[in-house]
């Protein structure tokens, strides 16, 4: 695959690469950028292993998860919260006031709950997906989804 | 709240991503660096290549001739002497011949190397 077609590709779905990315980072929207360019660079240095173009998506999001996870290592969970707080009093966005309590519950949850969570309700894929996209075991993404579930159901609640 | 609840909730979620324009433009500005760096990767591998074969028949070259040689020089010097000292001297320029080749071989190689790196320097300053 070549540069134009690859960023043909990457055109095509930079929009859900950077919602999904958008929420796993609780509203962050310099780091989701960020760290979405990092996977579309990744990507390209790979585009020799994807075998289905149809798959592109999936495989992106699967980069990108992991992107995030390794960034993940090196922050501290607190960060999230208070991202999602100074995100809150930002004003250069609508978005940090009108997604402020999701945002909130989301920085609340485990980075993998989370992207469980995120790839089973916003990107609408079902747990054996999960699975494959993120390498683990199809029990751990149940309980994951589970425990995500309930938690944000109830931070949720807490927020009306 | 339930499950149709939290899926109605993410597919309300639509957050205004930055400009398009500019991502795709900052993607775009990065695959050109990623292209960048692999071709002069690439240049280097095949300089790197064509050094090793110069050094090498550099190489041949230099052992061919030192081989050639040796015997006579070590002729020069074991005339009139004994079998153990003329022996010694056959082995002594033998080691000669192999360490003029190396020496030889070795230097051409850096030789053209340098060349590379100037020829490196050159094309970066080219591209930045």
């Amino acid at each position: 695959m070549d540069k134009s077609g690859f960023a043909d590709l990457v055109k095509g779905c930079q929009g859900e690469l950077r919602r999904f990315l958008t929420a796993l980072c609780c509203g962050n929207r310099e780091l989701a950028d960020d760290l979405a360019q990092d996977a579309c660079v990744k990507a390209y240095l790979a585009c020799h292993t994807l075998r289905d173009e149809s798959k592109f998506l999936a495989w992106l999001l699967r980069i990108a998860y992991f992107s995030f996870i390794s960034s993940k290592r090196a922050q501290v969970a607190a960060t999230d919260i208070a991202d999602a707080h100074n995100l809150t009093s930002d004003e250069r966005s609508d978005d940090s006031f009108r997604y402020q309590a999701l945002h909130l519950a989301l920085a609340r949850l485990g980075a993998k709950e989370r992207s469980a969570i995120l790839l089973h309700y916003m990107q609408g894929y079902n747990v054996k997906e999960i699975a494959e996209l993120t390498g683990q075991s199809s029990d751990a993404v149940k309980q994951q989804l589970s425990r995500g579930r309930s938690h944000l159901k109830t931070m949720l609640e807490n927020e009306r | 709240m339930n499950d149709n609840d939290l899926r109605q909730l993410f597919d309300d979620y639509r957050p205004t991503p930055g400009g398009d324009v500019e991502f795709l433009e900052e993607l775009q500005r990065r695959l050109d660096a990623v292209e960048c760096i692999h071709s002069m990767q690439k240049a280097q591998r095949r300089r790197n290549m064509v050094a090793l074969v110069l050094a090498a028949a550099a190489g041949c070259v230099a052992g061919s001739i030192a081989a050639l040689v040796s015997p006579r020089l070590a002729n020069l010097f074991i005339l009139n002497a004994s079998d153990m000292a003329a022996n010694t001297m056959t082995f002594v320029s033998w080691i000669c011949a192999g360490a003029v080749s190396l020496v030889v071989t070795l230097a051409a190689y850096d030789l053209c190397r340098m060349f590379v790196a100037g020829k490196l320097k050159r094309m970066v300053g080219g591209v930045i």
